[in-house]
């Protein structure tokens, strides 16, 4: 994940989340669990973690589904010429003031029309050096938190230096439990989904 | 004053009592045309007299009759869907204006157009086509030589040329690369509506159109007009000249029809999924023109829905020199059943290109945003008419206190 191409722009934002409206066809459309970020202002970036995935609903295509003669062609056209939007929901979980990281809430949300692109390697690298998002995602009322976590561990171990990457997830599997120490089914659920392979 | 629904609400009730207490006579008036339809299906020849009568009590009277003619083909005869061929190009434009407003922060129109290329059979996506949109502004174009500003009807026709000028563009190119036939497909009638123009133009603008037309036959390629949900009255204008003995049709009687609470799209309702009418002949003055240049306008009614119970009737409007070539016919006809059995009833390159080219009201508020700060920058003193500035105030001032 090293593209800095913009994947959408900023629909509606509030200080612990935003979402982004972006189309099909955009180079890279942005998966769950992906970690992102959009430059706000001078120097600040706002980081989030991707947890929902919309495809908007459409007239037309309810149309199209309603008859069933789905021929390629306008198959094609509905997915590559029309514009097809995708909402992509998205939870703050630190920003970036010049080179420095903050892990929580940033003073200021994005404004509409902002930018939004996929996390670098060296993003990704930089941001979960510190684990102390884990907190928000977890507390997160209203989305799959767990799910979440799990997906964007995964992730986030493969850019890892390979000698490092068992560490980052033990690592990561520590501070779980720390937080979940109170809800050992929780906790177990993850730590089984982001064992390190042995 | 918001409209009272109250009161509507009890015309509304009126108006279902009307409609069903009408529905009997309608009836008995429809099984009667079609009667005459079915019993002057293969009497061609004593129609052509009677329109000849109708058209000389035209000639001699201030009176217009406007109908149909038959064509080689039983009025009443149906014609099922022919085989569509699996490799097909369908092109269909539309276009879309904004319409000089004395209102607005000055005078201008704005013509858009949109096309799309729809190659059944290719597995590929369809091409869009948007060409430039047209900003007129001098004041050669928007003023005539009194200082009578452009009417809607002249920008109407204006646009007209354009969308037919984008068919005439790319149908041809791919008539020529492509092994499969090419269809191009407007939305509507296809002949230009000159009557809102000043005389002197009429000509002209029916000149430079039916030599888009002649453009398009030369390159082999199948054109025809959809008219969806029509209210045409020509095949009834001819059944109702059956019903008249020929010493009957004079000016009075003509301006008498029986049927002229009926469409023809009632006349054809006996006719299943797929099919189509017979061909027949528009006769309407001013139309001379293009039967001079070999576009005689022609039409059939094609029932595009797939569903014996739920029927959908269009009027297809082609040239003479598609209903000469039978093939190309055929190609017509199953390609526009093909296309509106993507979407259940309507040619989905229609709706795509329609989509293409409308200009939204957002869109429009968005070119008027721009030519205010425009000019702006230019030292003028963009201002709508206080009349818009109420209008605004009052229309949509009020959803600020909306709970």
């Amino acid at each position: 994940m090293t593209t800095a191409l913009p994947i959408g722009w900023v629909l509606r934002a509030s200080t612990v989340g935003f979402t982004v409206g972006c189309r099909v066809l955009q180079p890279s459309v942005p998966q769950f669990g992906d970690l992102v970020k959009v430059p706000v202002s001078d120097g600040m970036s706002v980081f989030g973690l991707i947890y929902n995935v919309q495809v908007q609903d459409d007239p037309a295509v309810r149309q199209l589904i309603l008859v069933g003669e789905m021929e390629p062609e306008a198959v094609l056209d509905q997915r590559e010429n029309r514009l097809v939007p995708i909402e992509i929901s998205v939870l703050v979980v630190g920003y970036q003031i010049d080179k420095q990281i903050f892990q929580g809430l940033p003073p200021q949300p994005p404004l509409s029309l902002d930018v939004l692109i996929l996390g670098s390697d060296a993003d990704i690298r930089a941001f979960t050096k510190n684990l102390d998002y884990f907190r928000l995602v977890l507390n997160s009322p209203q989305i799959p938190g767990d799910e979440v976590l799990v997906t964007h561990l995964r992730r986030a171990a493969e850019v890892q230096p390979p000698e490092t990457q068992r560490q980052f997830l033990l690592n990561a599997g520590r501070e779980l439990a720390r937080l979940l120490n109170f809800d050992l089914v929780r906790l177990d659920n993850i730590l089984r989904r982001i064992r390190p392979m042995s | 004053m918001t409209l009272e629904l109250n009161q509507v609400a009890q015309q509304v009730k009126a108006m279902g009592r009307s409609l069903a207490e009408h529905r009997p006579h309608l009836d008995e008036e429809l099984a009667r045309a079609q009667s005459l339809l079915r019993e002057f299906s293969t009497r061609p020849g004593e129609l052509h007299d009677r329109i000849q009568r109708a058209e000389r009590a035209q000639q001699s009277q201030r009176f217009d009759w406007v109908g149909a003619a038959p064509t080689q083909e039983p009025l009443a005869e149906v014609y099922s869907l022919p085989p569509c061929p699996e490799q097909l190009t369908v092109i269909a434009s539309d276009g879309s204006q904004i319409h000089p407003d004395p209102h607005a922060i000055t005078l201008y129109y704005l013509i858009n157009t949109g096309c799309i290329i729809y190659r059944h059979g290719s597995n590929q996506k369809p091409e869009t086509y948007n060409p430039k949109p047209k900003l007129y502004y001098e004041p050669e174009d928007l003023f005539d030589e009194q200082g009578r500003l452009i009417s809607t009807g002249e920008v109407n026709v204006k646009r007209d040329l354009a969308e037919l000028e984008v068919l005439t563009n790319l149908g041809p190119a791919y008539a020529q690369t492509v092994p499969e036939p090419v269809v191009a497909l407007m939305d509507g009638q296809l002949t230009l509506r000159v009557i809102d123009l000043p005389f002197g133009q009429q000509q002209d603008r029916q000149d430079e159109y039916i030599g888009l037309l002649d453009q398009l036959r030369e390159a082999n390629v199948i054109l025809g007009g959809y008219i969806d949900r029509p209210r045409s009255t020509f095949a009834l204008s001819l059944i109702y000249l059956a019903s008249l003995d020929i010493e009957q049709i004079n000016e009075e009687n003509l301006r008498r029809n029986a049927f002229r609470t009926l469409t023809d799209i009632e006349l054809f309702n006996f006719l299943g999924p797929g099919e189509r009418s017979a061909i027949f002949t528009v006769r309407a003055k001013g139309l001379d023109r293009y039967t001079f240049a070999g576009h005689t306008i022609h039409f059939f009614y094609l029932n595009v829905s797939q569903n014996p119970a739920s029927p959908h009737l269009a009027r297809v409007e082609l040239p003479a020199w598609i209903v000469a070539n039978r093939p190309a016919l055929d190609t017509l006809h199953a390609a526009i059943v093909r296309q509106a059995g993507i979407t259940g009833g309507y040619p989905y390159v229609l709706a795509r290109a329609d989509e293409l080219a409308v200009i939204s009201s957002e869109e429009r508020e968005a070119v008027e945003l721009m030519l205010a700060v425009e000019m702006r920058q230019q030292g003028l003193a963009p201002e709508i008419s206080l009349k818009q500035r109420n209008k605004n105030a009052y229309r949509f001032g009020r959803e600020s206190f909306r709970l």
